[in-house]
């Protein structure tokens, strides 16, 4: 192999000088690196790698945020690349340096320039490699893999990775015939490569069987028994080519081997039910036959794990009758004897899946609770189906009546029958107030009865009986979100990070993505001055999408080198089903549903105006206290911001305090920081085009969310605002087609159904200039309405059939209603408004206790009607029905309010009760 | 009636469970504990016991030192008590003895006393049963409480 003669030779001197700012650049000694560079331009100022090298070390000394320095930096390399354009190594830096700042297809771009020059450059080669399976240029990939391969065969991971590139490619035949190679080139596998050397056969078994050929793989991993050390993993995945492969009796003999190992493997149950035949059909339907053979080998099981809880709850899927109910009652009785809190989740999918069986376990918990009030001493009813006669239960401890109710509580509340889910919860914590799922339980109910305060004073009582319990933590941090308490939530979650009061970059940094979503939804909730903050969190989620996706870039050569094949393979595919992560879906549509409101309601322009109206929709009362609230919570601010400062210099002190006792060592890293530049996302929000914004985000969520029926919604929304009404039909004829595979409806769904009336709206209106676009949207239009019908006809015609089904459906007739009469750029005529919010608020008088939309829902529409379309009466007519509906609610003025402890002032709050240092 | 038997295990009182504690005796006793009363009382290690049953707190004794002129020290008991449903198990008496048993490992501590309301009959047989005496009665020491008046009960521990 022959490197390419330097086009600008340094005299030995500075040549010596160079390699000094490679090594240092290595050592990541940045600024030693660029005073010897320094040393060199003095006298060969046009010398391309040494400023390349300037460049790439500045940058890589300089934080994101620094643009300028960044700047710099490219100006350098750049410069360094036109000083010297025939320099592989100033391309290789050009690109090193696009690939710092993840700008991966630049960075190609670079190194195939770079290759031009140097051909076989493995250094080069392998990076190139490593950006393409990145960015999935699997054909690319191939072809790299494959000169690196022919560079150096005798190289172990150059065989291997090449392998996972056709493998990866979609070539299993070729991956294995690479395998196989490899493999006959070796004499002896060394003693400390035995395991990278298991997992390389396993992994080509895994690919044989991937690739059609199970019977092969099995042949294959038996020849080399021996060798393999994953003993489990090699019994797993035999197991499961053989059931796949239909040899069901030696499956079967498989899996009741890896029982011996755990008994309490769910897959492994499954496995073996299915090798004997007894799985039930695509619709769930069991045989009787196979029910009998079931119960005969769950008996069997149960008497050889009796330990094994699997073995005991299993049965209780696949019998039915009697027999369901004689099991249940068993596995009822020693959950609740035992005081397991998570009995009734165990139970719950029997419950919501098959109302006999729901109705059996509720009879059954209700007869243990009227049995077991009777008082010291009391006990357990007969069993049923016992013998009659038979021995009475012993009495059972006082504590199995407190977990009997907590399970009925638990259940009531399932069934939506949250006034007795309150009254037994309520009854169990008169008996023994100390367990705290009572707590737990009880704030979750209040929160579906609407009681959001109620529900976080709960959880934040459950959370002060033990202060260690994350679990605890959590769940206050939730139901304070829920309640709207944004600060005192980030204040409680904190508790638990490292850094206390900079709680918020470790929760940041640690990715808490529930969190952010949460908090990011209830600073939404708060209107207008909500919004940066919402956008602050969401966008922090769709950040931590961009950095796991990052992150996979070290386990290309990790796995590799580790051997760690399978997982490795099982990590791309997982990286490549990212994006599709509901966490992602719900951030994005977060930040993109704030975006819109950006678009419709602009910062500053509206804020007097919309104070007025608000004010003008009021009656004189509720103006005073209006202005009252305001003025308090003026003063409020002041205050707090005149504490936070004193707080935070009093913190400063105290750091500067502890690190002078360190004996002068550096400050903790973490108090080194930078303060975040923009805490409150007040620079998000005051983005200039919110809907680009938002386009980037729909894009993402159509490219990897499109089963979400929201997706398309929300491209649809966009697209309509953009003006693009092209895109604006392709997106709804998505969410008709998603709305029909999830039986919702299809272009009826009501959220499709609006759009439609408003697209169409839009074209009548403005209809798009190019005459191609407008006939396309013409003929798909008269396609979803039917020719000839106008948008009013349309809309008329779907109230009639569907306005009044549900929520949903009436505020999507009224929306309609509302899109209808907004001509020409002009608002909505208030007749148009007030018959709309009339549509929307005479579903109210239908709702009752036992029938009635989310409360969520129910908060929304009445700020709607009242906010945004400013019909007070309908509005109060909608609170009215709510009240009802909602007892508990304290939004709506319920009339079953819970009384609340005064000493918990979540707004107020300056500390998190309970600081511990763990 | 013979005493049946409940499984329970003891724990002592810490910043993260004090709550409990807390939330125990405001439903067991008709006042409130100052916040002082448990601090004093967790300052004093094990002579505070917890009583567990399944892992849920159903009673706890609440004990501090008071030191005394002659520099020994008296372990005074501020509350013994044990959830309504879980009375009649002698959880009460476990958690007696092991209080009474750690301020014996503690050679300064000379004698446990407690205030018990004049009325109180089965609580003065339960302490005459773990052999605490009868003292002097002190007039007007419950200000809420009908009687008002306590009596001191008290037992010397072996040195």
């Amino acid at each position: 192999m022959s490197t390419p003669q330097p086009t600008q030779p340094l005299p030995s001197k500075e040549a010596v000088l160079f390699k000094h700012v490679l090594r240092f650049h290595e050592l990541k000694q940045y600024k030693k690196a660029i005073k010897t560079a320094d040393q060199i331009l003095k006298k060969f100022p046009e010398h391309g790698e040494t400023l390349a090298m300037k460049g790439l070390c500045l940058r890589l000394m300089t934080p994101d945020t620094d643009k300028e320095k960044k700047e710099e930096a490219y100006e350098l390399v750049r410069k360094g690349v036109k000083c010297d354009l025939k320099s592989h190594v100033c391309w290789h830096v050009y690109g090193l340096l696009y690939r710092h700042d993840r700008e991966y297809k630049e960075a190609i771009k670079c190194y195939l320039n770079a290759l031009r020059i140097d051909k076989e450059n493995i250094q080069i080669l392998r990076d190139l490699a490593l950006l393409q399976i990145q960015l999935r240029d699997l054909q690319g990939f191939v072809d790299t893999r494959h000169q690196l391969l022919t560079a150096k065969p005798s190289n172990r991971s150059h065989w291997i990775t090449f392998a996972v590139a056709h493998h990866m490619n979609g070539n299993h035949d070729l991956a294995v015939e690479v395998l196989n190679q490899f493999e006959a080139t070796l004499e002896e596998v060394p003693a400390g490569e035995a395991y990278e050397h298991s997992e390389m056969l396993l992994y080509a078994a895994q690919v044989l069987a991937e690739g059609g050929k199970p019977e092969e793989a099995l042949a294959y991993l038996d020849k080399r028994k021996d060798k393999i050390k994953d003993k489990r993993g090699l019994d797993e995945f035999t197991a499961g080519v053989l059931l796949r492969v239909g040899r069901l009796v030696e499956a079967a003999a498989a899996y009741r081997r890896l029982l011996d190992v755990n008994p309490n493997n769910y897959k492994v149950h499954e496995g073996l039910r299915a090798a004997m035949e007894l799985a039930p059909a695509a619709d769930g339907s069991l045989t009787d036959a196979q029910r009998a053979r079931l119960s005969q080998l769950y008996d069997e099981l149960a008497a050889a794990f009796p330990g094994a809880s699997a073995c005991r709850r299993i049965p209780l899927d696949f019998k039915v009758g009697d027999a369901f109910k004689a099991a249940a009652d068993a596995y009822l009785r020693r959950g609740l004897t035992r005081g397991v809190p998570s009995l009734f989740v165990d139970m719950r999918p029997l419950a919501d899946a098959d109302p006999a069986k729901r109705d059996v376990l509720l009879a059954l918990a209700e007869s243990y609770r009227d049995a077991l009030r009777a008082g010291p001493g009391a006990a357990f009813p007969p069993l049923a189906g016992g013998a009659a006669g038979g021995e009475a239960p012993a009495p059972e401890s006082p504590q199995t009546l407190v977990w009997v109710l907590f399970f009925l509580a638990r259940f009531y509340d399932r069934l939506g029958r949250l006034e007795e889910a309150l009254a037994h919860i309520d009854e169990a914590l008169a008996h023994t107030p100390t367990v705290i799922e009572l707590h737990t339980a009880k704030a979750k109910i209040l929160r579906h009865t609407g009681d959001l305060e109620g529900a976080a004073h709960c959880a934040e009582t459950a959370r002060r009986m033990d202060l260690q319990d994350r679990y605890l933590n959590s769940l206050a941090v939730k139901a304070l979100l829920g309640a709207g308490h944004c600060a005192a939530a980030e204040r409680t979650a904190s508790l638990f990070t490292r850094d206390g009061e900079q709680g918020a970059f470790t929760l940041f940094d640690m990715q808490h993505m529930w969190y952010e979503l949460a908090a990011g939804r209830a600073h939404a909730g708060k209107g207008p001055a909500g919004r940066g903050p919402a956008l602050k969190k969401f966008q922090a989620v769709v950040s931590h999408f961009a950095d796991i996706a990052e992150d996979q870039f070290d386990f290309h050569s990790y796995c590799v080198r580790k051997g760690t094949l399978r997982s490795y393979v099982g990590m791309l595919g997982m990286m490549d089903r990212l994006y599709g992560h509901p966490f992602f879906s719900k951030a994005a549509c977060g930040a993109v549903r704030v975006y819109l409101d950006l678009h419709d309601r602009p910062p500053g322009a509206a804020n007097g105006a919309d104070e007025e109206a608000a004010l003008a929709a009021m009656s004189p009362e509720e103006r005073k206290k209006y202005k009252l609230a305001k003025k308090k919570e003026e003063k409020e601010k002041a205050r707090k911001a005149a504490e936070d400062k004193e707080r935070e210099e009093r913190e400063k002190k105290e750091r500067e305090k502890a690190a002078a006792q360190k004996g002068g060592k550096k400050p903790a890293a973490a108090s080194k920081r930078e303060p975040d530049p923009d805490p409150e996302g007040a620079k998000l929000a005051a983005v200039a085009d919110p809907l680009a914004e938002a386009a980037k985000l729909v894009e993402m969520l159509v490219k990897h969310a499109g089963s979400r029926l929201s997706s398309h919604v929300l491209a649809a929304e966009v697209a309509l605002r953009r003006g693009r009404q092209v895109v604006a039909l392709a997106a709804l004829r998505n969410a008709a087609a998603t709305a029909e595979a999830k039986a919702a409806g299809g272009a009826d769904h009501p959220e499709v159904h609006a759009l439609l009336v408003r697209l169409a709206q839009a074209f009548a209106a403005s209809p798009p200039e190019n005459e191609v676009v407008k006939a396309v949207v013409g003929a798909g239009l008269a396609e979803l309405l039917g020719a000839g019908v106008t948008p009013a006809a349309f809309a008329g015609r779907w109230r009639a059939a569907h306005g009044t089904k549900s929520l949903d459906h009436r505020l999507a007739a009224a929306r309609a209603m509302v899109a209808l009469a907004e001509t020409g750029g002009s608002a909505p005529s208030a007749a148009a408004r007030t018959a709309a919010a009339a549509h929307v608020a005479a579903g109210a008088a239908e709702y009752g206790p036992a029938s009635r939309p989310l409360h969520a829902q129910c908060v929304e529409v009445h700020r709607l009607l009242r906010d945004e379309w400013g019909v007070a009466e309908a509005a109060d007519k909608w609170r009215a029905g709510c009240a009802a509906a909602y007892p508990h609610s304290r939004y709506f003025g319920g009339s079953k309010q819970m009384a609340l402890d005064p000493s918990y002032d979540f707004e107020n709050m300056r500390e998190a009760f309970g600081k511990l240092s763990f | 009636m013979a005493k049946r038997e409940l499984a329970v295990s003891f724990d002592i009182v810490r910043e993260k469970n004090l709550e409990q504690l807390k939330l125990l005796n405001s439903v067991i006793f008709p006042m409130k504990y100052a916040d002082e009363v448990y601090r004093q009382c967790m300052a004093c290690g094990d002579l505070t016991q917890l009583a567990y049953h399944n892992d849920v707190l159903v009673g706890a004794i609440t004990v501090r030192c008071e030191r005394q002129p002659n520099g020994k020290a008296k372990a005074y008991i501020a509350t013994l008590g044990v959830l309504a449903p879980y009375r009649n198990f002698a959880i009460g008496a476990k958690l007696l003895q092991r209080s009474l048993a750690a301020a014996q490992q503690d050679p300064n501590i000379e004698e446990a006393f407690v205030h018990v309301q004049v009325d109180n009959e089965d609580a003065i047989r339960f302490y005459q049963r773990h052999g605490f005496e009868k003292g002097e009665v002190v007039k007007d020491y419950y200000k809420k409480l009908s009687p008002p008046d306590a009596v001191v009960m008290s037992k010397k521990l072996a040195a």
